[in-house]
């Protein structure tokens, strides 16, 4: 009986934990003898760590100026919600190229700059919700936590050299 | 029987997809800008998106949907303007300003509901092209005092299709134009 109790408590907890959705950290360091760090984060732990944090650290003060962009990067969220797949900003100079496309439900800011390649992934559902959670001028850290619970796949992706950061929600 | 139905439901669903395709259509603005091979820039964005950003622009530029125009030391202040549009406006097709200075040449005329502006510079290569439609000056110019209604000047902007700006020089071209594709 106990055995099977704890069999059905392992399957239990192998499966929450296979459920739950993870931000993936991956730092390669290139060249010889390079080192490889990579963490899985689990959202909800975070979350629920955060719930432990002083009352400071779980909220981030805006200053006066975010506070006045906030209601108009919730806008422009929306909107580029609703608008269809398209390339918005392409600047080709001297080397470098950096584009912003608007791709499914994320933006997509791709920067190739001689050696650095940079990949960034927004989702926009997210932002919005992130944004939401702005009260008398601060916002909620657990909520901005909780907002990669919309996200999936590549956020970011920067490439320098032969260094490699990447951060992936699965 | 049948084929009434048929009939109707047809009907029906080409008014859905007529309804549909008119609630999606909306108006690009596209902005151009290249200088030589070395340097591209494309913008295109939902002129949805450009209203949001320009309520966002600093107060004293853009306040309640009004924006100041400051005439700086010219003599010429936007009441002025203002005046010379409305005597100007009933005249026609027509040439309002023609200026040759040097090698430079400045004409503001009428086309149709168009107003051209055209600067000609053959020696330094560069020509600018700006075209406005009538109905745009008349709410540029509609208000009072140094202000101007940007809510209701964007509205007619929106409804412009084609060139909005040309401007070519030696060096570089940049092109404004409005259509409904992203």
């Amino acid at each position: 009986m106990l055995l099977k109790a704890v069999g059905v408590l392992s399957l239990a907890t192998v499966g929450g934990l296979a459920s739950m959705d993870y931000a993936v950290v991956d730092v390669k360091e290139g060249g010889p003898g390079g080192t490889r760090i990579v963490v899985p984060v689990p959202v909800l732990l975070a979350e629920a760590a955060l719930s432990f944090a002083p009352e400071h650290a779980r909220e981030v003060p805006l200053d006066e100026d975010a506070r006045k962009w906030l209601p108009v990067v919730r806008k422009m969220a929306a909107e580029l919600r609703s608008i269809p797949d398209s390339e918005l900003v392409s600047v080709q100079d001297d080397g470098s190229d950096v584009r912003i496309s608007k791709v499914g439900d994320h933006l997509e800011i791709r920067v190739h700059d001689d050696d650095d390649v940079v990949a960034v992934n927004v989702p926009l559902e997210a932002v919005d919700e992130v944004l939401g959670s702005v009260r008398g001028g601060k916002l909620d850290v657990r909520a901005a936590i909780g907002a990669l619970h919309r996200a999936s796949g590549p956020l970011v992706d920067v490439r320098s050299g032969d260094d490699h950061v990447s951060v992936r929600m699965f | 029987m049948g084929r009434r139905v048929l009939a109707g439901l047809a009907v029906l669903a080409l008014s859905a997809t007529g309804v549909a395709s008119a609630q999606t259509i909306r108006p690009w603005l596209h902005v151009q800008v290249d200088e030589g091979a070395k340097s591209k820039v494309r913008v295109q964005l939902p002129l949805s998106l450009v209203q949001i950003a320009l309520a966002a622009a600093p107060d004293t530029v853009f306040s309640d949907g009004h924006f100041r125009l400051h005439t700086g030391d010219s003599k010429l202040s936007v009441v002025d303007m203002r005046k010379m549009w409305h005597e100007l406006k009933g005249a026609g097709d027509t040439d309002f300003v023609s200026v040759e200075d040097g090698d430079e040449t400045v004409t503001v005329s009428r086309k149709g509901d168009l107003v051209l502006v055209r600067v000609d510079s053959p020696g330094k290569k560069e020509s600018v092209r700006v075209d406005l439609p009538v109905s745009l000056v008349d709410v540029l110019l509609a208000g009072e005092g140094d202000k101007i209604d940007v809510q209701k000047a964007f509205d007619e902007i929106a409804k412009r299709r084609g060139d909005v700006v040309n401007v070519k020089d030696a060096h570089s071209t940049v092109r404004v134009w409005i259509d409904e594709r992203s």
